[in-house]
């Protein structure tokens, strides 16, 4: 096997991972270039010391698209559709950002002067009531190029019903569009919601140009450097496809940073015997969560990318928190200490960062507490001392609470962590699962230190630190496979349904996948599909996944499969009320061969016992009993057979992992640090 | 305290969770639409012995903060022989309910075999029976009309559900088959919530938690009334109309006077109309409510307990129509009256608080229920539209266009969901042009929607609002655009309902179209000070013509294109308004509009004095020529009442608040007693405001909150008492 390298963009760094043809792994981390993300991936490149040209398949996680998104830097989008209608995308669903406070802006993806209607109307059955006129298409669309659109949406209701007029104005655009960047809103997502799917397809025609010529100039840059294989991208489902086609579904890249830490965490925890996790990624200003079962990580179809931006193509489910490093702690006007939501950012950032921070921030609550070591203050630009650090915490939190700054450090801590596990199980312990059959993933530079705390309060008996949590991200291009979903529109009573339909429809996802992936060309070792029924009883409006069996799945297991699932879920049975059928979804995965994730904790610098992998010993606080002379382990040192207790301190290049008094610690074959932990007294479940 | 800070936040935080998981259970697995899709409910924590609020869920709607602490209360008062698992559903307006539709579960929680606290929920039912499908009924005059009342009764005894009740309440409403669904999401949630608070209490113990809920409670009244401090000691006035009560064509008046002393605040509406004969009346809860969540809107960050509302007192006002009792029908008062009241609490505070407060929000829920049969399916349906309207303008930029209602946080249901249920077909849903209101900061925009009836005959009724007169604009912003109604029938009748926004059972059939505009927000501070490269903007999106740009902004464009004309915008501006004398050296109009805004406002209100003088002599003027025109009256009258209109907005935009109050005071009057009094009274009134607008001119009376202004006007709403007293 060729060389492969998993390289990711993030905000502050880029990261590489590189698996050569000998099976040596190489690292890089390389500071991102913002307005031109290809020259730091270049420089990771050049930083492994690999020649682009004698890697056989780069896979590449960007956040291109989100960041154009969030930005608003996207191209200029016109949109054609419905006579009556082209303000559904401004109205939206009558919301506000806040559920109180009457004030709040919006911006449509698609400016009003630039969305043209035609006459033409299908209804919801998928019946024609107006035909559509090709010389009005045709017409709105040369108004459109004029007023300057560069990429184009086209947007019908009822399409995902009969998709007969989207693709035909999509025929005329062809011949009469001045460029590719076409999206056919049903070609982007086949689900009824008018406002959700106009939105999806407007921001793949938002996005899509953007795409285009960032993966051109990487593309170009790579032939020149000598590249002449695979280049993936990584997308949102946490699966990744063939640059050459990625831009035609470029809402798919959207998301796409947290997928891949998902996926890492579930190729890891399967690796490691543990199928079901919850992964825990915090940074800066916020912490991503997700949720793993059986080694496949819940996928979501309703991602909101901000205030009425939802995206609804099937995308790994995460859920933002909004506590991370950086989250101020402050006294409110009734006298209780708040953690976050808002945050000192990057600038001026916590205190310790010498940025001119002089709020207390959580990340300067665990310096304060010597959970992280003291000697890193020393290694910014304008040193801050910890005394200084310590006399703000005393002055704006401990003095209003009558506490010391030992104190005031330490309920921040544990009211950020009780925030944090409060989100933690709304997102995924609250939706009917038990947590004792999980672990916590844990990563990102922030992560390890809070893991035990959270998992204690959770009740979940174990945290895994992976090898590399720093790079966990990049890790997941490496591992990631080839993947496509398609989601059609059913909408039928279970009772009702017509199961050769059902199975036509399956069959016909699976035939897409197959020959979209033979489209791209990839090297896969095999070819695998999942199904899934999107479900609800009649006259709900929510859907529950549930898994099927494929094209032959039978009537009478999509309703007990259903009924299942919803008991599991909420404690309720109702034979009262029939079952519907909402969706049908395959992922057509296109298996890569995995790494051997054994190579990313090389035995290099291992020690032969304990006692030389320790670094030092400091005091450092701890919830259970205060402050204790702690070792300080370095991770590269620690042996393989290594099992020790808390107090301790693991320390490596990407992170800091806090070890808790009665905690137990081992490395597994992969180098995983493994914690077990016990479940704080009346945890949950 | 004995209780330390932290484990206090823990609880604090805890208590939070544990409604916010009982708002998940119950949203993800609700039947009714309005509950799961538009998120009509509210989960809650109450106190074990008075049913004072302890939490409530993030997603919880707005109009049932505080609510249900009455409906808990009124559940206490009647419960006996309470077991663990016994659930009580109650849904009686006159018990701290809202309007029929709203169904609360209420269950006791035990900790060793007391009852510690209590959880409730509310769901909005789509049809709890009554005169129409849907439960409002505009026309509806006793509530008996309006639907299934029950008082607290047990639904579950210890765990399980009685049948006998079920049938009852099954053989009363519509659509009876998917309610079973919804009662059970809704005893479900109550059951998650029960799980979550027994793990909290096992964790901390029952002693730490009671203890922690009396200080979360103190702390919230602290929370409170700090926020309260920054408001002026002084009494602030608005006022808000309903169009009509469905019944009687007559407009419902809301009089909101603030009182701010000793750092908290009282709200009076003892001046507003008596009790109406059709279904806008509401409950004091809601009331009450309507109050509480006007302030949380003003101050979103509030945490919510009982505490959060101790430091505001609402005066029961009796003898209205904001104080229901058996048996006026109350169906618009969650949806309608309350908002209107939160627009009255937005009004009144606009002078104490301009740089929070907002212009006035779309304010109706704008509902629409459409039942009928479907021949092609063999089944009836009821219909439900809602729909948003724009937003007001505010201090920190134009009005969000459609917006939901001030009271709801609901999405609207995709057309492409209501043309698979309902055989309608939408023919346009559309921004409503031209009707955000206009000022410096304009208003949010409502919609236009048009559905065309395809199969099978059906009725339509409708309980909106905001038809006669527009969202309120503040401090020299312009009211919004009015919420229209229209049935184009199709043999070519049009038919626009008598009340306007309020309609029932209006027969309709295939090719018949229900045509509806909503309202846009009202407009913040002068129209005339809006950055005309903020006007070419929403000329060029269409928002509004270039002959409203004109009109409305005083905005010239070059005659090609969306150019500002920038000599003949200035030109056309300073026609409108007396040149302010400092603002000579100032240059072009295009430079920071913001600042130089600013400037312009503080150079007129210095030179605000001659404005007044000059309001002061036309109304005196007019005065003269109402009583020399018998005939001419009414317009006389009606120019008086501009004037004074007028004042009401220019006083506090330049920063003459007592102005405005006189000028308030007076349009008010005109407004709703004008045409019914006699000569010699009228005259006296008109004439004591315009003595009193010479006395502020005289002595510069500017402080609201001062013994002289406070005297001033008891001065005038002593001649008006008297006056009233005399008719």
């Amino acid at each position: 096997m060729g060389a492969i390298a998993g390289i990711d963009v993030g905000g502050t760094f880029t990261d590489l991972i590189l698996v050569d043809a000998e099976g040596q792994v190489r690292i890089a981390k390389v500071l991102t270039t913002v307005d031109n993300q290809a020259g730091g991936v270049m420089a990771a490149i050049a930083e492994s010391g690999l020649a682009p040209a004698a890697i056989d398949t780069i896979v590449h996680g960007t956040t291109t698209t989100t960041n154009a998104l969030l930005e608003r830097k996207i191209a200029k989008v016109g949109l054609l559709t419905t006579k009556g209608f082209r303000d559904v995308l401004e109205l939206g669903r009558r919301t506000r950002p806040t559920s109180y406070g009457l004030t709040g802006r919006f911006v449509p993806l698609i400016d009003r002067p630039l969305r043209l209607e035609v006459a033409e109307r299908i209804d919801a059955e998928g019946r024609v009531v107006t035909p559509l006129d090709p010389a009005e298409v045709k017409a709105q669309l040369e108004r459109l190029v004029k007023a300057g659109a560069e990429s184009l949406v086209i947007h019908f209701l009822h399409a995902y019903a009969n998709p007969a007029h989207e693709r035909k104005a999509a025929e005329i655009a062809d011949r009469h569009w001045p460029n590719e960047h076409i999206t056919m809103a049903s070609g982007v997502l086949s689900e009824y919601r008018e406002y959700e799917r106009g939105v999806t397809a407007a921001v793949n025609a938002a996005v899509q140009p953007v795409l285009r010529r960032y993966l051109g100039r990487l593309a170009d840059e790579l032939a020149a450097g000598g590249h002449r294989r695979d280049l993936l991208v990584m997308q949102g489902n946490g699966g990744t496809v063939s640059a050459r086609i990625v831009a035609e579904s470029a809402v798919n890249t959207v998301m796409s940073g947290p997928a891949s830490g998902v996926i890492a965490a579930a190729a890891t925890g399967l690796a490691s015997g543990h199928p079901n996790l919850i992964t825990y990624d915090m940074g800066g200003t916020s912490s991503d969560v997700g949720l793993i079962r059986d080694g496949v990580p819940a996928v979501s179809s309703e991602l909101e990318l901000e205030y009425a931006m939802p995206i609804h193509v099937p995308m790994v489910d995460m859920h933002s928190i909004g506590a991370g490093g950086g989250s101020i702690a402050a006294i409110d006007d009734g006298g209780m200490l708040r953690v976050g939501p808002q945050s000192a950012g990057a600038r001026p950032g916590p205190i310790c960062y010498g940025r001119g921070g002089e709020r207390p921030t959580i990340t300067d609550a665990n310096l304060a507490l010597g959970r992280l070591d003291p000697a890193g203050l020393l290694k910014v630009d304008n040193p801050v001392p910890l005394e200084r650090v310590r006399e703000i915490v005393l002055r704006t939190v401990g003095a209003p609470l009558g506490l010391d700054a030992d104190g005031a450090a330490a309920a921040i801590l544990r009211i950020a962590n009780d925030r944090m596990a409060g989100a933690i199980r709304m997102v995924s312990l609250a939706r009917g699962h038990d947590p004792r059959d999980f672990a916590l993933f844990a990563f990102g530079g922030a992560g390890p230190l809070h893991a035990a705390a959270l998992a204690r309060e959770l009740g979940i008996p174990t945290v895994l630190v992976p090898a590399r949590p720093g790079l966990t991200n990049a890790l997941g291009c490496l591992v990631a496979d080839l993947r496509h979903d398609f989601v059609n529109t059913v909408n039928r009573p279970v009772a009702g349904l017509d199961m050769a339909e059902v199975a036509r429809i399956v069959s016909g996802q699976i035939a897409a996948g197959r020959e979209l992936i033979e489209r791209e060309g990839v090297a896969i070792e095999r070819l695998e599909y999942l199904h899934f029924a999107d479900m609800q009883f009649m006259g709900q409006s929510h859907l529950l996944t549930i898994p099927i069996s494929g094209p032959a799945v039978t009537r009478e297991a999509l309703q007990g499969d259903f009924e299942r699932a919803y008991w599991e879920r909420f404690q309720v049975e109702l034979p009262e009320i029939r079952a519907v059928l909402v969706n049908l979804h395959t992922a057509a995965i296109g298996r890569r061969r995995p790494p051997d994730l054994a190579l990313l904790a090389p035995d290099r610098e291992r020690k032969p016992d304990l006692a030389q992998a320790m670094r030092g010993r400091r005091q450092v606080w701890f919830e259970q009993g205060g402050w204790q002379d702690t070792p300080i382990y370095r991770r590269d040192w620690l042996p393989r057979a290594a099992r020790f207790e808390g107090p301790a301190i693991v320390e490596q290049l990407d992170s800091t992992v806090a070890i808790e008094p009665g905690n137990r610690a081992a490395l597994d074959r992969l180098g995983n640090l493994i914690l077990t932990v016990q479940p704080a007294e009346g945890a949950a479940p | 305290m004995s209780l330390d800070p932290i484990t206090l936040t823990v609880l604090h935080n805890g208590l939070q969770q544990v409604c916010n998981e009982m708002d998940l259970a119950f949203v993800r697995s609700a039947f009714s639409p309005v509950i799961a899709e538009t998120l009509d409910r509210s989960d809650g924590i109450y106190a074990g012995a008075d049913g004072a609020l302890v939490a409530q869920g993030d997603l919880g709607l707005p109009v049932f903060v505080g609510t249900m602490q009455d409906s808990t209360k009124a559940v206490i008062a009647r419960a006996k022989d309470l077991a663990p698992g016994d659930v009580f559903i109650v849904n009686d307006p006159y018990l701290g309910g809202t309007h029929l539709m709203d169904v609360r579960f209420v269950k006791p929680f035990f900790h060793d075999g007391k009852v510690f606290a209590w959880l409730a929920n509310t769901g909005h039912w789509p049809d709890v029976g009554g005169m129409v499908p849907g439960g409002f009924s505009a026309r509806a005059v006793e509530v008996e009309q309006e639907g299934l009342r029950l008082p607290p009764v047990k639904l579950y005894k210890a765990g399980r559900m009685d049948p006998e009740i079920l049938s009852i309440i099954l053989s009363n409403i519509r659509i009876a088959d998917q309610r079973i669904g919804d009662i059970k999401a809704q005893a479900a949630a109550l059951a998650v919530g029960e799980k979550r608070l027994a793990a909290l209490i096992a964790r901390y113990g029952a002693g730490t938690v009671a203890e922690g809920i009396a200080e979360l409670r103190r702390r919230a009244a602290r929370l409170m009334r700090a926020k309260l401090a920054t408001i002026p000691d002084g009494r602030y006035t608005g006022e808000a109309f309903v169009d009509s009560d469905g019944v009687v064509d007559a407009p419902l008046k809301i009089a909101m006077a603030v009182t701010k002393q000793q750092g908290e605040l009282w709200f009076d509406m003892s001046g507003s109309s008596p009790p109406c004969r059709g279904p806008m009346n509401s409950v004091i809860a809601t009331t009450r409510s309507s109050i509480y969540l006007a302030m949380k809107h003003i101050f979103p960050d509030l945490p919510i307990n009982a505490g959060t509302f101790e430091p505001l007192h609402v005066i029961e006002p009796k003898g209205t129509f904001l104080y229901a009792e058996y048996p006026r029908p109350v169906s618009g008062c969650a949806a309608e009256v309350s908002q209107r009241i939160a627009e009255a609490v937005f009004a009144a505070l606009t002078e104490a608080m301009p740089d929070r407060l907002f212009a006035a929000p779309a304010g109706t829920s704008g509902n629409l229920a459409v039942g009928g049969g479907d021949p092609d399916k063999g089944r009836s349906y009821v219909m439900y539209v809602i729909s948003g309207g724009g937003y007001g303008g505010s201090p920190a930029g134009d009005g969000l266009s459609n917006g939901c209602s001030t009271i709801g946080i609901s999405k609207t249901t995709p057309i492409e969901v209501l043309e698979q249920r309902y055989p309608v077909l939408f023919e346009e849903y559309a921004l409503h042009e031209g009707s955000g209101g206009a000022g410096r900061f304009r208003g949010g925009f409502g919609v236009n929607y048009r559905i065309r009836m395809r199969r099978g005959e059906a009725v339509a009724s409708m309980v909106m609002d905001h038809g006669r007169e527009g969202p309120l604009g503040a401090l020299g912003g312009r009211n919004g655009g009015v919420n229209k109604v229209a049935i184009e029938f199709a043999d070519g009748r049009v038919y626009r309902p008598e009340h306007k926004s309020k309609d029932q059972d209006i027969s309709i059939g295939p090719g018949d179209v229900i045509a509806v505009s909503t309202p846009g927000g009202g407009g913040y501070g002068d129209p005339l000070l809006r950055d005309p490269q903020a006007v070419a903007e929403d000329v060029r999106r269409g928002y509004y013509s270039r002959r409203q740009a004109r009109a409305l902004f005083g905005v010239a464009f070059r005659p090609r294109g969306i150019s500002v004309d920038v000599a003949a915008t200035q030109a056309l501006r300073k026609k409108r308004k007396t040149p302010p004398k400092r603002t000579a050296g100032q240059q072009s109009y295009i430079e920071r509009a913001l600042a130089r805004a600013e400037a312009v406002v503080d150079a007129m209100a210095a030179d605000f004095a001659p404005t007044v003088a000059a309001y002061g002599a036309k109304i005196e003027q007019t005065l003269t020529a109402w009583r020399a025109e018998p005939g001419a009256r009414a317009a006389r009258l009606g120019e008086i009442r501009r004037y004074a209109h007028d004042l009401k907005g220019l006083g506090p935009t330049f920063k003459q608040p007592v102005i405005g109050a006189i000028g308030a005071s007076l349009n008010s009057l005109i407004l709703t007693s004008g045409q019914r009094l006699d000569e010699r009274p009228l005259v006296r009134i008109v004439e004591a405001h315009c003595a009193a607008l010479d006395r502020v001119l005289a002595d510069g009376i500017k402080d609201l909150g001062s013994k002289e202004a406070r005297a001033l006007l008891g001065r005038l709403e002593a001649v008006i008492a008297e006056a009233a007293a005399a008719e």
